[in-house]
């Protein structure tokens, strides 16, 4: 009974749809309904001059009246319809098509409707003729002038210096056909707004030199104020191709910058190294890295002593240059080099290149924590108080049986036995000892002397670590105690306590007598060769 | 992240499970919200979770595909794929392959409860934490929440502007509402006014995130929302709101602020583009010396994404589920000239298609003959990984970007993937693109860079290297550049689909076929390849915005998108 129910409702639901469609078609047996013909078709891709197109060409017949015609191609964008009527419609049509960069099949859709209703529907293979242009003897020169830049090879400038900064530009430029002009430009500013531009422009005139041609420019851009400046070589030939190239160029735009508080050139040369299992070696000296804050800006929180002696410079680096050689260690810097700044004698703030009229200080006057902040565009450096406190010292892990009011009287230095003075991984009555200094709170000193290659590390002391040893540990610490700029390790956080082992620590090279200083606020580790 | 696949339990699995539709306000859940914001552990998994909704983004976006296959960026080799629909123009208010409505809506409600049931948070905290007497416990505790609070304010941001770019006028959902009455007379916000409320939000909130969360409490925080973050938000907000589709009069002041807002993050010097293209993408979120990515999410260890991607002749690999189509193979430039395939003197060689190129053709596409775990792809027509295959790539090429070359899937090897949702090279663009339609290819304003210098730092990424952009480009050639740029920087990251729509050029790039390359393997070992067309595509003009779920427009106050 169900079923029939279903069924009748299948029919009656068949039985409307059918009638619903008021566009009858009707089939008539044996007989097929009538459908347009294609003849003599074809469909070419062509290289006309300087222009690609695609050519169409078809008979289009009908028995008795063709209705419509529909041309695509998709892939370029070709859709065209054409209203038919009569019996015969011959097809020849040409489309502006865009060149192909690679071997590319294409087909042309073509879609013909007759009055009967009738559709028929053809794509029509494209037969690539464009190798060859059309037009005999169309030869075009459609390459531009190549050109080849050999000089400048340094396109950043340290540029510190009061005086212009020179610019060799030199280039090699050949054509196929005949070279009309090369054009040279560099334009730009600095940071005050004072615009910079130079252009030349250059015909060759002999045979040779419209084929190839060695362009030199030497000429000097402004130097003393940061600034950035574009350099262009457009060369143009008979044809008008053009081809364009040039490059940036910066002035006194720093990637890096260092602090430097090395009283001497000894100090310089004398700084520690970790240098692990004489993989790279890792400056922990006098040199301090700042943060990289903004455009050629840069910051450090710092303890500056005020002692008589400061000598505060400012190092900077660009690009690729650091200021060690990592493997195998070296020094590549100095304290006098033409990328070194110092605060300017007689300004609150300015800093100069001129190290003859600089003072090495910081414009303050009292001992104490600062933040650093240098502007190396505007040349000046400010210092901010600030609070000798560290958020740490609350964390038991990293401070054990630390607090402000009850700080560690010393850091025990431990090592394998390579110190003198120590005799294991962990302290000993005696032990060698970086001590509190009077007068400068948070900060840690002491000489020791070393015996050979070693590791070594800081810990709490003993009394303070309840058991436990170690407090930097080099696994962890060495992951973690890349710079700011990922090489220098001048500041090294405490890791908490570790088991024991011989690998963890610093590494230092040398038998020899080093001093130390760490700050438990900054968390700045200075080791240099004592003098 | 890793956090959050743990803390999402107690809010994905208890508290909102049973909330499909914003307008469904039924709650099964084993925990009632009173039970929830009642000390830190709940009240924080309940924040966590409203992170969960990120886990969508990205590399399954699309029953198995990216949306990179609903764009002209690739095809996915399934016909029957439901992501066929946006390119057969067969999708509609009831068969949209990428409806977000209720998945975003559904995480705006959990943003908005956890910040109403958090509100009280201090005294929450103090009554939780009184009873153990821990005053460190306390503070740290009162500060996290401080902090959970505004990254799920920009979480609800990041919603808001997910759905807005998809459906244009949205209604914001700034409460908890549970009346049913009153959702029922809900209608849509103009998109101008999300995007206030996304940049108001973010201002807001700047101050009150975190820098980063590398190094901080062992790391284990790494992956939650920062200021960069936000600011990164907030600029990619601002770019959308200037582009052509929502900007017709062309008000260069909404380009103006566009920049602006890229340029704060740019001008903090926090970030820079890491130093190898193919491996960022296969790195954590920050904290693996990787500068670039300012905002990601980190997934779990799986190995799905290989078993879709890996070319068809690897063990357990292949379903090309993305497989890149020959319009974007053709859109990276020569390297050595920086010129376009097809420009007279760019060096190209049909016959050596892949010489040459953007360094970054090869580090996000596997093309024919090239070296991928440890054997060439035989891409070719009877090549073991060739398109003649049941599940091959239908266009010649296979999916690099993201994919973990190492893994022995035989042995179910798995890694950490990661999806950015913001890096700084796509700041950089964004900046570029701003700024050449601000004030030309080369003006600075003040700023730090102009557009040609910002497009030029990308291209001259180190191992990337291309040369930098020709000096003297006018604006509209500026445009273009900055647009390949973003094709081919930003490819498959979920960029060049929206891109096309905001830029209002999708009529033209999603109507021309998608391509392939057919390659044929000679007798002397050499490659014959034919460029062909994979298949038609269709893109009509109401599709620049998506259609509002049918179910939702039935409701009668949500209005219907023009032409759906």
């Amino acid at each position: 009974m169900v079923m029939q129910r279903i069924l009748f409702i299948l029919i009656t639901v068949f039985a409307l749809g059918w009638s619903a469609c008021t566009d009858k078609i009707i089939f008539v047996a044996d007989e097929s309904p009538d459908i347009p013909v294609l003849e003599s078709y074809s469909a070419k891709y062509l290289w006309i001059g300087p222009e690609y197109k695609l050519a169409v060409d078809a008979v289009i017949q009908d028995k008795e009246a063709l209705k419509s015609l529909q041309i695509s191609v998709s892939e370029w964008n070709i859709d065209k319809s054409v209203t038919l009527s009569g019996k015969e419609f011959i097809l020849q049509d040409t489309f502006l098509v865009t060149r192909d960069a690679n071997r590319t099949q294409h087909e042309v859709d073509i879609l013909v409707s007759n009055a009967a209703k009738g559709v028929l529907r053809v794509k029509i293979p494209v037969t690539d003729l464009s190798a060859t242009n059309q037009i005999e003897g169309y030869s075009p020169d459609l390459l531009p002038p190549a050109i080849t830049i050999q000089a400048p090879t340094i396109n950043h400038f340290y540029g510190l210096a009061d005086t212009p900064v020179p610019l060799n530009v030199a280039a090699l430029i050949t054509e196929d056909v005949e070279m009309t002009d090369i054009y040279f430009k560099v334009w730009g500013e600095d940071v005050k707004g004072q615009y910079f531009e130079v252009e030349d422009t250059w015909n060759p005139t002999t045979e040779e030199e419209k084929l190839s041609y060695h362009y030199a420019q030497n000429l000097e851009i402004p130097g003393g104020t940061a600034g950035e400046y574009q350099f262009m070589i457009r060369a143009t030939d008979k044809s008008g191709n053009q081809a364009v190239t040039g490059g940036n160029l910066t002035v006194g735009m720093m990637d890096r910058l260092y602090l430097s508080d090395a009283k001497n050139d000894g100090e310089v040369s004398g700084q520690g190294f970790d240098a692990y299992a004489s993989a790279d070696a890792w400056g922990i000296g006098t040199l301090v890295p700042m943060q990289k804050i903004g455009n050629n800006l840069f910051q450090l929180n710092y303890y500056y002593r005020n002692d008589t002696d400061e000598n505060i410079r400012f190092i900077a680096f660009m690009g690729t240059d650091r200021p060690f050689n990592q493997s195998p260690r070296g020094i590549k810097y100095t304290l006098d080099g033409t990328n070194v700044v110092a605060l300017a004698s007689g300004t609150q703030d300015g800093l100069t290149a001129d190290l003859q009229a600089a003072e090495f200080r910081l414009p303050v006057s009292q001992k104490g924590y600062y933040t650093l902040t240098v502007d190396m565009s505007a040349k000046t450096v400010k210092a901010t108080p600030l609070a000798a406190t560290n958020p740490d010292f609350g964390n038991a892990a990293l401070f054990p049986g630390f607090s402000a009011s009850n700080p560690y009287p010393y850091l025990a230095i431990i090592s394998g036995g390579a110190v003198v003075g120590t005799a294991g991984w962990a302290e000993i009555e005696n032990n060698t000892s970086l001590h509190k200094e009077t007068g400068h709170d948070f900060i840690y000193s002491g000489d020791f002397r070393t015996a050979g290659g070693v590791n070594i590390s800081f810990q709490a002391p003993k009394a303070s670590l309840a058991g436990n040893t170690g407090w930097f540990r080099l696994p962890a610490a060495r992951a973690n105690m890349r710079d700011t700029y990922g090489d220098l390790v001048s500041m090294i956080k405490p890791v908490g306590a570790s088991g024991n082992g011989a690998n963890y620590g610093i590494s230092l090279t040398g038998n020899t007598d080093w001093h130390a200083t760490y700050d438990l606020i900054t968390y700045r580790l200075r080791i240099v060769k004592k003098q | 992240m890793k956090i959050l696949q743990y803390s999402i339990l107690l809010f994905s699995l208890c508290l909102l499970a049973g909330c499909n539709d914003f307008l469904e306000t039924a709650i099964e859940t084993k925990y009632q919200e009173k039970d929830v914001f009642v000390n830190y552990s709940r009240m924080s998994n309940a924040g966590y979770g409203v992170y969960a909704t990120l886990f969508n983004f990205g590399f399954n976006r699309i029953n198995s595909a990216m949306l990179a296959s609903a764009s002209d960026e690739a095809d996915h080799a399934d016909v029957n794929s439901s992501v066929q629909h946006f390119n057969a123009g067969t999708w509609s208010s009831s068969l949209n392959p990428d409806d977000c409505w209720s998945t975003f809506y559904t995480a705006i409600r959990r943003a908005n409860l956890f910040l109403e049931g958090s509100a009280d948070y201090k005294t929450i905290l103090f009554r939780d934490t009184t009873i153990t007497a821990n005053a460190e416990n306390y503070r740290y505790q009162v500060r996290d929440i401080e902090w959970l609070r505004a990254e799920t304010r920009f979480l609800r941001a990041l919603y808001h502007f997910e759905l807005a770019k998809r459906y244009g006028d949205i209604p914001i959902m700034k409460q908890v509402i549970d009346d049913e009455a009153t959702l029922l007379k809900i209608t849509r916000d103009d998109f101008d006014d999300c995007i206030d409320f996304i940049v108001t939000e973010c201002d807001e909130i700047i101050p009150l995130l975190r820098d980063t969360w590398v190094d901080f409490d062992g790391n284990k925080w790494r992956g939650r929302a920062t200021k960069a973050a936000a600011q990164a938000l907030k600029a990619q907000a601002l770019l959308y709101a200037a582009s052509p589709l929502h900007n017709p009069s062309n008000d260069l002041e909404r380009w103006s602020r566009a920049a602006e807002a890229a340029h704060a993050i740019i001008a903090s010097g926090k970030f820079s583009l890491h130093n190898n293209y193919r491996g960022l993408f296969n790195l954590g979120n920050g904290s693996d010396s990787n500068p670039e990515v300012l905002f990601a999410v980190q997934r779990w260890n799986e190995n799905t994404f290989e078993k879709y991607n890996y070319p068809i002749g690897y063990d357990q690999g292949g379903q090309a589920t993305t497989s890149p189509s020959q319009n974007l193979v053709d859109a990276y430039e020569m390297r050595s000239t920086g010129k376009y395939i097809n420009q007279p003197g760019s060096g190209y060689d049909p016959q050596k298609p892949y010489e040459g190129r953007d360094p970054r053709l090869a580090m996000s596409i596997i093309v024919n003959n090239s070296s991928f775990k440890g054997r060439n792809v035989e891409c070719w027509i009877g090549g073991i990984d060739g398109t003649d295959k049941l599940k091959a790539s239908t266009t010649g090429y296979y999916l690099k970007k993201y994919v973990n070359e190492n893994l022995n899937l035989t042995q179910n090897q798995a890694s950490v993937h990661s999806w950015i949702i913001f890096r700084y090279a796509e700041v950089l663009l964004n900046f570029a693109e701003a700024m050449n339609e601000a004030y030309g290819p080369e003006d600075k304003r003040g700023m730090a860079m102009n557009a040609k210098s910002a497009v030029d730092a990308v291209r001259q990424r180190a191992g990337v290297s291309m040369p930098i952009l020709p000096p003297g480009l006018t604006q509209a050639e500026m445009r273009e550049r900055i647009r390949n740029e973003r094709r081919v920087e930003l490819a498959f990251e979920e960029r060049r689909f929206f891109d096309v729509r905001r830029w209002k050029i999708a009529e033209q790039t999603e109507n021309l076929p998608l391509m392939a390359m057919q390659i044929t393997k000679r007798q002397d070992n050499t490659f014959d390849y034919l460029v062909v067309k994979k298949e038609d595509r269709v893109f009509k003009a109401h599709m620049y915005l998506y259609p509002i779920p049918e179910a939702e427009t039935l409701k009668g106050s949500i209005t219907q998108n023009p032409g759906w």
